[in-house]
């Protein structure tokens, strides 16, 4: 069965709060009046169809009353006294048709609605600075002028029915906020009929109308009756008045740019109606709303773009720190969830996912992904408000996620930024389709009950406004195509030096147990060629001449020597190969160790040595950090020629900064000086102390294999720390070692 | 039956480290017949397979066993003599130019006896034999078969 409760109101009658005259234009008789006409004309039961307007007003006043509906606009109205009954009256021009003037009649209302606060009100609208603001503002400029009880407005939803997004109560009336009523409650074509209307008021909800009457020189739809203050409202606008125990109400259209948008809505317990110099304030601040909407239409716009911008900064500062692209997209994921109103929001990178509010269950991720990846991004977006009806798996996640908006991060690899939305909240207290209802004003309305419907949802979220749609496919193009594609080029290139870095590592592996099985295998042979010289000078000693010997005593001399080389190599290559266990480490007392080893040759030699610093707790391989700091001291006891050998062992705490070499990680870096007042060495030489078999010149009367700041060296690389030298000759060295105990990942 | 005139055996590839070992006992007065091998296996070959040996089968007093042998191991030959019950008593004697510690304790913990190191300094050396000697045949009782 049609529903009737949509057809258009009565035209027949008006609510009881004025009076309607049909006049004339060219005699000013009166062809049409309502019931009622007499007796506010001040001519109980007398005539007043067929009489002229000028037996009733003052001469003065009918001059006026044509002035205005010759010149001016319809709507228009002026003071007027009848002259019979010296009743006050507003009486407004309403329209003109077919050479008839409508009138309608107001009782004078004392209060004054003045336009002087509305400049205000219209400022206060305007500097509302969100959406809610304006709201608020606009409420309450609503309830001031309407004394209403209940204030709300009512927002239409693209896909049907519509939404109470915002209120204001001062008493007497429950609130509505959030209530949502279904399409079929609101039909878009019903819409319409709002479009041209821009305030209307039931004065009662009960209260009987009043049926016009015609002369013989009118009909029916004589009357500009629609235009009338006091029309009959829609049918199915009284029935839910009565379901919400209101008396009177009012509706204020507002729109955005040329559509019906909603309704500012203004409940009473009492009857209420407004006259037309507050109406007027109505429909001004109607126009002022649709107005400021339209331009926080641009303002939310502007908005999204401020937010993309942000999220575009923050991912090109996370691409400055971080190699990973990947990792770049997580430390803007909280901006990227926020950029949109979600329930729950998914961000999917190459197989991982990390989600934040409404969830998808972990175990149904994969192919959920798997079938985003076979859905179409046009602009880079892909979105739903009804996921179930295209993906049969989700209907188990109702009602937690019923809406998807997906955007593309990656060309690549099915990467993905999805934002949910819950199903859209079922309104307890909605009207319900009731049994046939008993005949009455509203009979032919089938709704009978507030009740729960669940089942009209229907799996479906708050449909993606057209804005956001353009607002992630600008996020996408700004955001993907603008920089992730670039980064991915970095990140290909990345690889490759990942690639090369891992074939390096590899190779100083391969080099290290080369050297390690070279050595050994070096020494066999080797001992042989330096035992069978010892066999030869100790068989044939008598067969031999002093030169003999002499050079048999060199073969054995040189084999000893090679025999030491070959002993730092494979010490070397033990430190590359030696399995690296990092522990936190008393340093005070691993430095202590390593002294106490030298103490017998420092108390021999009168050699001073003094600890200074500090020597924390700190990760390190305790071993090797020993032999480190064993070597340096030996080196600086070996290399000094000085009377009084003075050796200061430095221990402190620094940061990367204050380290002699850049791109260091940030951190805290644990740093090892072994200083002394020795030889020093020639500037030109400095970096060639720590390259493995390299001795100096200055050493040559030293003893030495040339190996141990090499192996200095590679402890320290195994650290992923430094060794570096400063020196002055004939002043001193200071060797120093620093490697990280904490580093930091964030900025 | 005396210590000094049971044999020994010599597992040693390399000529010159042979040599060194023989005159080290020399120098230190031992001088136990000694039965050269030049691979693990070829020892293995000589002491037979277990159910073969019979009760009279004469077994070294001692084992000298290079690790850095051709074919099997060192240490695979020393597991395979520690895991025969009967063979298991011999005292075994690695003989190695490696220093690092977890080549040592591998062998310690195979059942080696002692660990002895090969170094070109033949008088150290030569001095190391003469203090094995004292242990090993002055100082301690081995098994007698």
């Amino acid at each position: 069965m049609d529903a009737p409760e949509f057809s258009p109101p009565s035209l027949t009658s008006i609510q009881p709060v004025s009076g309607v005259l049909g006049i004339l234009e060219r005699t000013r008789e009166i062809v049409a009046a309502d019931e009622q006409a007499s007796q506010w004309l001040g001519v109980a039961g007398g005539k007043v169809l067929g009489e002229l307007l000028d037996v009733f007003l003052p001469t003065p006043e009918v001059a006026a009353l044509s002035e205005l509906y010759i010149n001016a606009p319809e709507g228009s109205y002026l003071k007027v006294q009848v002259r019979s009954a010296g009743k006050v009256f507003w009486c407004i021009f309403q329209g003109k048709r077919n050479g008839v003037i409508t009138l309608e009649f107001e009782p004078y209302q004392s209060r004054r609605w003045t336009l002087s606060g509305i400049n205000h009100k219209i400022e206060l609208l305007a500097q509302a600075s969100t959406t809610q603001m304006l709201y608020e503002v606009a409420l309450t400029q609503f309830c001031e002028v309407g004394q209403y009880q209940r204030a709300f407005i009512y927002k239409l939803l693209p896909e049907g029915g519509g939404q109470v997004i915002a209120e204001k109560l001062t008493g007497g009336l429950p609130s509505m906020l959030g209530w949502i009523f279904p399409e079929d409650d609101f039909p878009v074509r019903t819409r319409k009929d709002f479009q041209g209307i821009s305030f209307q008021q039931v004065y009662q909800m009960h209260a009987e109308g009043i049926d016009i009457e015609y002369s013989s020189a009118a009909h029916e739809g004589t009357l500009v009756l629609e235009e009338v203050a006091a029309r009959q409202v829609m049918p199915f606008h009284r029935f839910y008045l009565q379901q919400l125990g209101v008396t009177g109400a009012s509706f204020l259209s507002i729109s955005k740019e040329g559509k019906l948008w909603g309704l500012m809505v203004g409940h009473t317990t009492s009857p209420a109606y407004l006259p037309a110099p507050a109406r007027n304030l109505m429909e001004l601040l109607g126009r002022h709303l649709s107005i400021s909407l339209y331009k926080y239409g641009y303002l939310d716009l502007n908005q999204f773009t401020i937010v993309i911008g942000r999220i575009q900064n923050s991912l090109l500062a996370a691409l400055g720190k971080e190699v990973n692209l990947f990792k770049a997209w997580k430390l803007t994921g909280n901006l990227l969830e926020s950029a949109f109103n979600c329930d729950g929001f998914i961000m999917h990178l190459a197989g991982f996912s990390k989600m934040s509010g409404a969830r998808v269950p972990e175990s149904e991720i994969e192919d959920f992904i798997q079938f985003l990846g076979q859905q179409d991004y046009p602009e880079g977006v892909f979105s739903t408000n009804c996921l179930s009806d295209k993906y049969e798996p989700a209907k188990s996640w109702l009602p937690a996620v019923a809406g998807v908006m997906v955007m593309r991060l990656s060309d690549n690899k099915p990467s993905y930024a999805i934002w949910l939305r819950r199903e859209r909240k079922v309104v307890e207290q909605r009207l319900e389709k009731g049994p046939e209802a008993e005949t009455d004003d509203v009979s032919s309305i089938h709704r009978s009950s507030f009740v729960p419907q669940q089942e009209s949802v229907g799996q479906q979220s708050v449909a993606w406004l057209p804005a956001e749609l353009e607002a992630a496919q600008e996020m996408f193009q700004s955001l993907v195509k603008g920089i992730v594609q670039t980064a991915e080029v970095y990140q290909e290139q990345n690889r490759t030096l990942h690639q090369l870095n891992t074939r390096l590592r590899q190779t100083n592996e391969e080099l290290d147990s080369f050297a390690y099985v070279a050595s050994h295998d070096l020494r066999e042979p080797l001992r042989g060629l330096h035992h069978y010289s010892s066999f030869l000078l100790e068989d044939y000693e008598d067969q031999l001449d002093e030169a003999g010997k002499k050079k048999l005593h060199a073969l054995i001399r040189l084999s000893k020597k090679m025999e030491n080389l070959i002993e730092g190599l494979l010490m070397f290559a033990q430190v590359g190969r030696a399995n690296m266990d990092f522990v936190e480490v008393d340093l005070a007392h691993a430095v202590d160790e390593v002294i106490e080893l030298y103490r017998p040759r420092l108390d021999v030699e009168s050699i001073k040595l003094f600890k200074e610093g500090e020597f924390p707790f700190v990760p390190c391989n305790a071993v090797r950090i020993k032999e480190a700091v064993n070597n340096l001291i030996g080196n600086a006891i070996k290399y000094n020629d000085k009377h009084d050998k003075n050796i200061w062992v430095e221990g402190k705490v620094c940061k990367s900064i204050d380290l002699p070499e850049e791109g260091l990680p940030k951190g805290s870096y644990m740093v090892i000086s072994v200083r002394d007042n020795g030889m020093g060495i020639n500037p030109k030489h400095l970096k060639k102390v720590f390259k493995i078999f390299s001795k100096l010149s200055s050493s040559k009367a030293k003893p030495g294999s040339g190996i141990g700041l090499a192996i200095v060296k590679k402890i320290m690389d195994r650290h992923n720390g430094i060794v570096w030298v400063e020196s002055e000759q004939e002043k001193g060295s200071v060797f120093s070692l620093a490697w990280p105990i904490e580093i930091r990942t964030d900025n | 039956m005396d210590k000094s005139s049971r044999y020994i055996i010599i597992v040693e590839d390399s000529e010159a480290d042979f040599e060194s070992l023989i005159r080290g006992f020399k120098k230190a007065g031992i001088d136990n017949p000694v039965r050269r091998f030049v691979s693990g296996d070829d020892m293995l070959a000589f002491l037979g397979e277990a159910d073969e040996r019979t009760a009279d089968f004469e077994r070294p007093l001692m084992i000298f066993l290079d690790l850095n042998i051709p074919d099997t191991s060192g240490w695979q030959v020393l597991k395979d003599i520690k895991s025969q019950q009967d063979l298991r008593g011999i005292p075994i004697v690695v003989t190695s130019s490696n220093e690092d510690p977890r080549e040592v304790a591998l062998c310690y913990q195979h059942g080696a006896n002692s660990y002895l190191l090969k170094m070109t300094d033949l008088a150290t050396f030569h001095q190391h034999i003469q203090q094995l000697k004292t242990y090993w045949w002055e100082t301690v009782l081995l098994p007698v078969y």
